[in-house]
């Protein structure tokens, strides 16, 4: 008899160490081995540690998660975590803390417990970048952009893995031929300024757009003068200097060697200025305090990554750089605010500075956290600024 | 008696006092809003003061217009050469009385000889390029120029001829943004990485002074008898105090419309113990006091 309860008890403890282990998760009945683990599993999964990241019984998390769905794999991942925090460009579903719309965490037939592989999973978000081109990248037709971006963060805002002429180098290492077309200064050559590094219809995936000596190959136009700095630009586009005799401009002599480098490539582009980049990254780069903003609140503008529909690009005579005043630039679009709203234009004065009032009074295009960019709440706060006595 | 870690605590408390206590010690003391003829500043750019007759002239750009203040802030005159002003941005009174104004709209650097009612425009050249005039300083007997074209301040003899040109010798100079003058050293902003350069302009021994802080977008630059530096961000609406080394001390400013706020700040300027902060965005000169 007491050996039989000896038997029972161990049996108890047994199921406990189980249940414990986590081992008592997996059965047909339940949650079924074959279905959960299918490739290469999570460690905490192969290891039967279910425990690591559910309750058993209940929770207020989804999914019976010891903690919100956005915090649990950082509870492991800590060092990851740390990294993000450190790099200056975070992949936006990283930043989200959405670890699960790329990985499985429980098992997964693809590496890193990726849901698909690279290719589907990157295009089920980036859709813009299926583009067939007539000359394509290798990696890209491959689908492997992990090649050359990192998934999670870089020090660079294309989350590519290195400097990007570093880069292109790991792969392309005949430097002599390089050196033929590009010079011996390769080193110092920005790759990824001149050629679209997923595809083009152009020859030497480059950019689509050309400067007119360059798709001449009239180089001697440029690199054959002794005009320097921005007079080299203006020997051809010489009205361009009056576009920046403004109260407000963009000239930013002596920020490099020629100032008109600072936003255009003089080679080839994307866009039919040349611009170096996307107008809103290009903007960024220096107006950083635009991107928090944007990024903190609630309500923005839309399209207000396309900073060329309202702002001038080389100079302005209003405050930011506007291309019209504070109203006539919004009616160009909201043309019925332009007639019915609350009294605007030049007869009509803000008590606070005595300046005319316009719709950027109240409305902060860049973002707000109150409804229609407004700068306060609508309520009543934004009202009594001006209408103390109501 | 107290203990050592105590003594250091109370130290350290002070400190903080101080530190606090010099930034909130700059308090409003009056705005230039208007002219002498009740019309409100619009867009003004700069603020000027002449030692030699104490008054305070203001850049109303947005009006066409140059306005004198007295030092408390009283409206004296207005400006606008009959008419013929077009967007002042910068203005100066050399020592003969004579004004020079920046006219962007013209890109011209405008004599104005008040006794002769004679006004002259000129353009000035730089190495085959036009000089984008921007701020103006006078320091006898050159007329201290900053041109945005080539991000270098420009030395100007009487008959605007290019005596001197003044560049830090640091190949990863990027251009000037701001400069003032105090006694015989030049105090340079750098565009966008709010470096300061400081350059004797005797011996041309440069320094260079690494703003301990995240500056967005720095737009001009004031420094104290005691040497601290002031830096006014127009993106982040805020002045940075530094001292003499870069290290923040304290930062003020906010964003808004109510007087002591600003929206799109562009100067600042020291008038004897006041700092001016010219504000364009709010039509207003706000004086800050000790």
């Amino acid at each position: 008899m007491k050996r039989l309860g000896l038997l029972v008890i161990l049996a108890i403890l047994g199921l406990a160490l189980q249940v414990q282990a986590g081992q008592s998760c997996f059965s047909p009945k339940c949650h079924s081995r074959g279905k959960i683990i299918k490739g290469q599993p999570h460690k905490p999964v192969a290891s039967g540690q279910c425990e690591k990241c559910h309750f058993p019984h209940v929770s207020r998390y989804k999914n019976l998660l010891r903690e919100p769905q956005t915090e649990i794999c950082f509870s492991c991942h800590k060092k990851f975590e740390k990294n993000i925090s450190k790099a200056s460009f975070i992949h936006r579903p990283v930043a989200e803390k959405s670890c699960l719309r790329c990985h499985d965490p429980h098992s997964s037939t693809h590496k890193a417990l990726l849901k698909k592989d690279t290719k589907n999973i990157c295009f089920s978000c980036h859709k813009d970048l299926q583009k067939k081109f007539k000359y394509s990248h290798s990696p890209f037709v491959r689908g492997r952009c992990l090649s050359c971006h990192d998934p999670h963060f870089s020090q660079d805002r294309r989350l590519i893995k290195m400097q990007s002429n570093k880069l292109c180098f790991s792969c392309h290492k005949n430097r002599r031929q390089i050196a033929k077309i590009h010079g011996e200064n390769i080193d110092h050559v920005e790759c990824l300024s001149c050629h679209q590094p997923h595809g083009s219809n152009k020859k030497g995936i480059l950019r689509s757009i050309s400067h007119r000596p360059y798709e001449e190959k009239n180089c001697k136009v440029c690199h054959q003068t002794k005009r320097r700095g921005i007079a080299l630009c203006l020997k051809c586009h010489d009205k361009n200097i009056n576009s920046f005799e403004h109260f407000h401009n963009h000239l930013l002599g002596n920020y490099q060697e020629n100032a008109c480098l600072v936003c255009h490539n003089p080679h080839v582009g994307d866009t039919r200025d040349l611009l170096k980049d996307k107008p809103k990254y290009l903007c960024e780069s220096c107006h950083s305090q635009i991107k928090q903003q944007r990024a903190k609140s609630l309500y923005v503008h839309p399209k207000c990554d396309q900073c060329t529909n309202c702002h001038l690009a080389h100079g302005s005579d209003h405050p930011a750089m506007l291309i019209k005043g504070g109203n006539d630039t919004c009616v160009r679009c909201h043309k019925t605010q332009g007639k019915f709203t609350h009294p605007v234009g030049e007869k009509v004065v803000d008590p606070r500075n005595g300046q005319p009032i316009t719709c950027i009074t109240c409305h902060e295009p860049m973002g707000t956290n109150f409804k229609y960019n407004l700068r306060l709440s609508g309520e009543a706060t934004l009202c009594l600024e001006c209408h103390k006595n109501y | 008696m107290l203990r050592v870690s105590q003594k250091l605590l109370i130290l350290n408390l002070l400190l903080i006092l101080v530190l606090v206590g010099s930034a909130w010690s700059f308090k409003l003391k009056f705005s230039l809003e208007k002219g002498s003829d009740d019309i409100h500043l619009r867009q003004p750019f700069t603020v000027f003061f002449d030692q030699s007759n104490l008054r305070l002239y203001v850049a109303d750009t947005g009006n066409n217009r140059l306005v004198s203040y007295e030092l408390d802030g009283t409206p004296l005159k207005e400006f606008d050469a009959a008419g013929q002003l077009r967007g002042p941005i910068a203005m100066i009174r050399d020592d003969h009385g004579n004004l020079w104004v920046v006219e962007r709209p013209l890109n011209s650097l405008t004599f104005i000889d008040l006794k002769a009612h004679r006004l002259e425009r000129h353009q000035i050249v730089y190495q085959g390029n036009p000089v984008l005039i921007d701020r103006l300083i006078w320091w006898a007997p050159y007329l201290m120029l900053l041109d945005r074209t080539s991000g270098k301040i420009l030395a100007l003899d009487d008959n605007l001829n290019i005596k001197k040109v003044i560049a830090p010798e640091d190949p990863n100079f990027r251009g000037f943004i701001d400069f003032k003058i105090k006694g015989d050293i030049l105090w340079g902003l750098e565009n966008i990485t709010g470096r300061i350069f400081t350059i004797n302009l005797k011996n041309n021994q440069e320094k260079i002074i690494y703003p301990r802080a995240k500056i967005v977008l720095p737009i001009s630059i004031e420094i104290d008898n005691q040497e601290n530096l002031y830096i006014l961000d127009r993106d982040l609406k805020k002045i940075f105090v530094f001292d003499k080394s870069g290290h923040l001390r304290y930062s003020f400013l906010k964003e808004g419309f109510q007087p002591g706020q600003v929206r799109y700040p562009w100067q600042l300027l020291f008038v004897k113990s006041d700092l001016l902060v010219v504000d364009e965005g709010n039509g207003r000169v706000d004086v800050w006091g000790h």
